[in-house]
């Protein structure tokens, strides 16, 4: 590694004061002078036609200003297809989609009056999973699918439920099965689960009567809520004005749109009113997204020598009642279908399909975690079938330099050491050596690993910018748009700000919540991108105020640019030090003796755009990865044979994240990513009854609790430098999530030769697997 | 949550005489549960009569031949009571596996109690012990048997204004183990949960979780109470009545053939580690 | 109904006019803008509204106001000391317990009791004592470190003081 300033330390987080303290606001901190407060009518039903509305009974409350649904509200949102209507119009697709909203002086009048709105229904079909949406002459959720607009990079089918279908072809798969000594066929499924971020949806929002929009919203992507905002409600982008406070954890369920536009539409109703909109836990879970729940059916090929040459690989993902972001967590998942390995004969057919389910969308892994679940499996069943180390199985056939990805992109030794990440994970279980015997005969011991990759899902004009500002004392302010929902974004930004200036990080403030009036432009806090893509405008920014220094410099001094150079507190001349200006003399303009000033005040921007391209229609390859983070997972667990119960003895990360620039918060990520993949690989669920979700609580919707960690965790950081990140940094925010539960599953068959072949891997369904296995 | 009156009675006959006003008057205790509902909108009361200014007796009180223990008494407090540790750690097992700790300093082991949940935790080791509830109306007080108190899903033998302000535990030497399956370890209610106890080499089994009240299972302590020796054997056939009996439900928290399982094992189990039987 | 009440937080009475049903949390951050007290569930089952009430740490989304006449009530901002930051504040910082933030107030919050009443706590014991502190985002890990590295700051700084 080489010597940093600011890298490679645990530097405190720069929002730590604010967040221990309590002063930092969240959206429901805020509060304005004649705010309006705002509730929302759902739909009991999961399906039905709406046959009339009737609010007059809330309109002649007192202390109600407005009411409104798709009567007077008929915009539709979406950010890759355009198929989600603000309010349900015509018809509800699922139960818990927002009818009507009121809003009115205080909390309790609008929950009273949300009452007093009757609405009848019809009941429809219901499309209650993935079979149903599928089979022959089904109910269709979205009758009139093709005239949605959408990007033209997704491919929804024409009298279907599918909502996109991506297909990709590497090499001959007829061949490659022809060829294989051995195939194997299975099938995996996962359910729905929740991001439960501790912070509950929010926005605040303004309609003046001139036409301009303000919203306050706890959201992921401010410009891209801006952008969407104005699309739906037909503004201009100057007249939309999003500003997002502290989010309290997002995982990707505030990314996109969500239910901001709920309260806009309340606003255009009431107009220069405040309308605050505060979810309640259940609508949460009843009216955000969810990971959709999927189907995969896996056929591998291997060659005598026990390599994978042939992989056919189905994925059905349930997008719920509606598709508009979760579409392009099936292209994400299609192209990274295998998974990390090298692979010459590849079919990957990804189908997205809506359902009367919850609507599905962003979520931590954004398909990956979905994906590895099968790839996980299926490779440790067929790794036990031929008498082969699993880990070495692995090894033999995972991606490294040289080798040719499912997309075409080739791998080299820059993108990554799958390989180390193994052995490191391998080395801390004691791989190969049996566990401890526990005291009594019917506790068994067993250990599991799996593998991971996922690069940043994004289209391929994901763009940041960044500027960074120097102050009189020539401190300096870093600006940019990623946002702080927890992760550590401020602190890393600030601390490759502070590395390019060379430039202690105590000499910097990043200017952190974004303002999309104030603030530089920003895609999305997505991806595990923003270190990444924004770290990397942040260096060009530092590079454009430097120049900007320097032109003034060689002017003051008689050099060329080219001979100068800058370190934290002044600009001078290579090779003589002391021919030099020191900043504060120089960023605010350089005076002369005799009073006569050039320059001005120095202000960076930098620009990043990732180097991508859209993937060919048919066969999906082309190059859609900015950059690649692999991982292996492992786990040793412990069954009671007799109950079915699953102690975790040890979990054990390790990522390839490059050059690491914060190792507490990136070990932040890691430990916590890996516990929320914990939690979706032994618990998590929504449950359906009817086509209803049967807990949307934390009564009955569970996830972990500090009594519930493992005896052991452990994150290992494998650091081989990007070529293409900032110092050489790659993402990290996902991935941590993604093969926790297929390391469990494996060690559940390591222990007790149970495979089970569904999420969540609770005791019960242990116990059960158990019996069928007698 | 909708508006209503806030009662603050000073004696028990004032709570009462409130209570009995309306048809949806409600007492608060802890309000951990209550409080739940009437944001739910599943309860909307016109009274909340507050049972903490009523003169309940409220902490645990240490006397020759009994434990009391006032019906305002909060799960923290018996959780953490040095005495119902030593005498009764069962108990204080149980109250210290409700909820969660924020949960436990307010909620009442009445209120747990008075709610009738299939499976209150701390309704198996009461039973067990065979403890007696001290019911009042204001004027009147009666004593019932834990076990006889619990008379359906969220019914109880209490009548209508009628108050537990007290639960009286017999000292004895005996010994309790308790014991909680949920799908998460802590914080969780429970998918099953039991008590078994032996005082004089006579057992008590009480399986919570597994009917519409928690049920002790007369049927399997005789088979124990019985024989001259417990072995494994008797101990499995011991369980087997149990299951014979037990008729639990599926639900979120497991299927009702989970549940047998699940209380098979343990009570096996548990009878095992108070006979000194390896099972 | 309503009724004007008198709360104290934080040391001070504040006379305030409330709602019978109006919780606890509501009245802390909508009258006293109080705000540090997080609403994250409003069913007791998420810890993010937890104050000291009575001396032992309390969902304040399950208390009515109204009950809280004449009990002392302390919240985050009234842990944090004038000019500086709590031990335990710092250790959160120092030892990377912070993601997102929104459980940080009730954490901390339950932390000071822990260590009031147990400034030696085992791993099991700090466990047990924020089990009912959700956090979606650290996993715990370093949210442990903290509380054990603020035990052993308050520990030295007792010491100290003797």
């Amino acid at each position: 590694m080489k010597n940093y300033i600011n890298l490679g330390r645990d530097v405190n987080r720069l929002d730590g004061y604010d967040k221990v303290s309590g002063n930092a606001k969240y959206i429901a901190d805020y509060e304005f002078p004649g705010m309006l407060y705002a509730k929302v009518l759902r739909s009991p039903h999961p399906h039905a036609e709406i046959i009339s509305i009737n609010t007059s009974a809330a309109e002649k409350m007192e202390g109600v200003i407005a009411v409104t649904h798709s009567g007077k509200c008929s915009h539709k949102m979406g950010l890759y297809l355009v198929d989600r209507p603000v309010f349900a119009t015509g018809k509800v697709r699922f139960k818990g989609e927002p009818v009507a909203a009121v809003a009115a002086l205080t909390e309790d009048i609008a929950a009273a009056a949300i009452k007093k709105i009757k609405v009848r229904y019809k009941m429809l079909p219901l499309v209650d999973n993935i079979e149903d949406a599928l089979k022959k002459n089904a109910t269709l959720v979205h009758p009139d699918l093709m005239k949605y607009s959408y990007l033209p990079i997704y491919y929804p089918k024409k009298g279907t439920n599918i909502f996109n279908h991506f297909p990709l072809r590497k090499g001959d798969i007829k061949k490659g099965f022809k060829q294989s000594h051995k195939i194997y066929e299975n099938e995996f499924t996962l359910p729905q689960i929740q991001h439960v971020p501790m912070e509950p949806h929010g926005a605040l929002a303004k309609w003046d009567r001139n036409d301009k929009l303000t919203v306050y919203s706890s959201v992921q992507s401010p410009f891209t809520l801006r952008n969407l905002l104005r699309l739906a409600f037909g503004l201009s982008h100057k007249d939309v004005r999003v500003i997002a406070p502290y989010v309290g954890g997002g995982f990707g369920g505030k990314a996109g749109i969500n239910m901001e536009p709920l309260a806009v539409a309340l606003a255009k109703e009431a107009k220069g009113k405040w309308i605050k909109l505060i979810f309640s836990r259940e609508e949460v879970f009843l009216g955000t997204t969810v990971r959709q729940a999927m189907r995969a059916r896996v056929k591998t090929g291997i060659s005598k020598n026990g390599r994978i040459i042939a992989e056919d690989i189905e994925m059905v993902f349930d997008g719920g009642a509606y598709a508009e972001y979760g579409t392009n967590v099936v292209r994400a998942a299609g192209y990274t279908c295998i998974g990390p390995y090298d692979i010459e004969n590849v079919k990957g057919d990804t189908y997205g399909v809506y359902t009367n389910h919850l609507v599905g969308g962003a979520f931590r892994g954004f398909g990956h975690g979905e994906l590895h679940w099968a790839v996980e499996s299926q490779m440790d069943i067929i790794a036990n079938d031929l008498k082969m180390d699993p880990a070495e199985f692995r090894r033999l056939n995972v991606l490294k330099p040289g080798s040719i990805n499912s997309m075409g992109e080739k791998i080299t030794k820059h993108t990554g050491n799958m390989v180390a990440c193994i052995d490191a994970v391998a080395k801390d279980l004691k791989w190969g050596k049996s566990s401890k015997k526990p005291a009594k005969p019917y506790i068994k011991r067993g250990k599991g690993l799996a593998v991971l990759e996922k690069a940043p899902a994004m289209p391929a004009n994901a763009t940041s910018c960044a500027r960074v500002k120097f102050n009189e004392d020539a401190t300096v302010i870093v600006h940019f748009s990623g946002m702080e929902i927890g992760q550590g974004c401020i602190t890393a930004l600030t601390q490759i700000a502070a590395e390019r200036l060379k430039m202690d990080v105590s000499k910097l403030h990043a200017a952190g919540l974004p303002d999309t009036d104030f603030s530089p432009y920003e895609w999305q806090t997505v991806a595990s991108r923003i270190t990444w893509a924004v770290g990397n405008a942040i260096i060009n920014a530092v590079d454009d105020a430097h120049a900007k220094i320097k032109k003034v410099a060689a002017k003051v001094l008689k050099v060329k640019t080219s001979q100068l150079d800058i370190d934290g507190e002044k600009v001078f001349v290579i090779g003589n030090k002391r021919k030099s200006i020191a900043l504060p003399l120089i960023i605010m303009g350089y005076q002369y003796p005799d009073g006569h000033t050039i320059g001005g005040p120095v202000e960076g921007v930098g620009t990043f755009t990732p180097n991508l391209t859209n993937l060919d229609a048919k066969t999906g390859q082309g190059h859609a990865a900015a950059e690649w983070t692999f991982g292996c997972e492992g786990a040793e667990i412990e069954v009671d044979t007799r109950t079915g119960e699953m102690k975790i003895l040890n979990l054990v990360g390790a990522f390839d994240l490059g050059t690491v620039i914060n190792p507490s918060t990136a070990r932040g990520q890691i430990i916590g990513g890996m516990i929320q993949g914990l939690g979706s690989a032994v618990l998590e669920e929504l449950k359906y009854k009817d086509g209803k979700i049967a807990n949307p609580s934390f009564v009955d919707y569970k996830i972990p609790t500090a009594a519930d960690l493992p005896d052991k965790i452990k994150h290992i950081f494998i650091q081989t430098p990007d070529d293409g990140g900032p110092f050489g940094a790659r993402a990290i925010g996902e991935h941590p999530m993604i093969s926790i539960p297929p390391a469990i599953a494996n060690a559940i068959y390591d222990a007790i030769g149970v495979r089970i072949k569904a999420l969540p891997l609770t005791d019960e369904k242990i116990l059960s697997s158990l019996k069928e296995k007698k | 949550m909708e508006n209503f009156e806030f009662i603050s009675p000073i004696t028990i006959k004032g709570a009462v005489n409130q209570y009995k006003k309306g048809a949806n008057n409600y007492y608060l205790a802890g309000g951990t549960d209550l409080i739940v509902l009437m944001r739910e909108g599943i309860l909307v009361p016109e009274k909340i009569i507050d049972l903490k200014t009523a003169g309940l007796p409220s902490g645990i009180k240490k006397l020759k031949t009994e434990i009391r223990i006032g019906a305002l008494a909060t799960l923290s407090e018996i959780e953490h009571s040095s005495f119902i540790r030593k005498e009764i750690p069962f108990l204080a097992e149980a109250a210290g596996k409700l909820g969660s700790p924020l949960t436990r300093n307010r909620a009442t082991i009445g209120g747990n109690l008075c709610n009738a949940s299939p499976a209150a935790d701390t309704a198996t080791p009461l039973i067990a012990v065979e403890a007696k509830f001290i019911l009042s109306d204001g004027k009147k007080e009666r004593r019932v048997k834990a076990e006889e108190f619990f008379k359906g899903v969220k019914q109880t033998d209490l009548k209508k204004g009628e108050l537990l302000k007290e639960i009286v535990i017999p000292r004895s030497a005996g010994k309790g183990i308790f014991y909680k399956k949920s799908r998460i370890k802590l914080v969780d209610l429970a998918t099953v949960n039991m008590t078994v106890y032996r005082a004089k080499k006579k057992y008590r089994i009480v399986i919570g979780a597994c009917h519409i009240t928690p049920l002790r299972i007369r049927a399997a302590e005789e088979k124990l109470n019985k024989a001259k020796k417990i072995d494994l054997a008797l101990i499995n056939d011991a369980a087997a009545l149990v299951i014979k009996t037990i008729k639990p439900i599926s639900d979120m928290r497991g299927s009702a053939e989970y549940r047998k399982q699940l209380v098979k094992t343990h009570v096996t189990r548990l009878i095992g580690e108070l006979a000194g039987v390896e099972v | 109904m309503s009724k004007d009440i008198t709360l104290n937080v934080n040391g001070i009475d504040h006379h305030v006019n409330i709602q019978g049903n109006e919780t606890l949390l509501k009245v802390l951050r909508d009258k006293l803008g109080l705000t540090a007290a997080k609403e994250g569930c409003g069913a007791g089952e998420c810890g993010a509204c937890a104050v000291i009430y009575n001396g032992s740490p309390a969902s304040s989304c399950l208390i009515l106001a109204i009950e809280a006449e004449g009990v002392e009530i302390l919240t985050l901002e009234g842990i944090t000391p004038k000019d500086h930051l709590h031990p335990i504040q710092q250790a959160f910082i120092d030892k990377g317990a912070v993601q997102c933030g929104f459980c940080t107030p009730g954490m901390i919050v339950t932390t000071y009791s822990l260590l009031k009443s147990n400034p030696d706590p085992t791993e099991e014991e700090i466990k047990k004592a924020i089990s009912g502190n959700l956090c979606r985002c650290t996993g715990y890990v370093q949210i442990i470190e903290a509380i054990r590295e603020a035990a052993r700051r308050l520990k030295r700084s007792k010491g100290r003081r003797k």
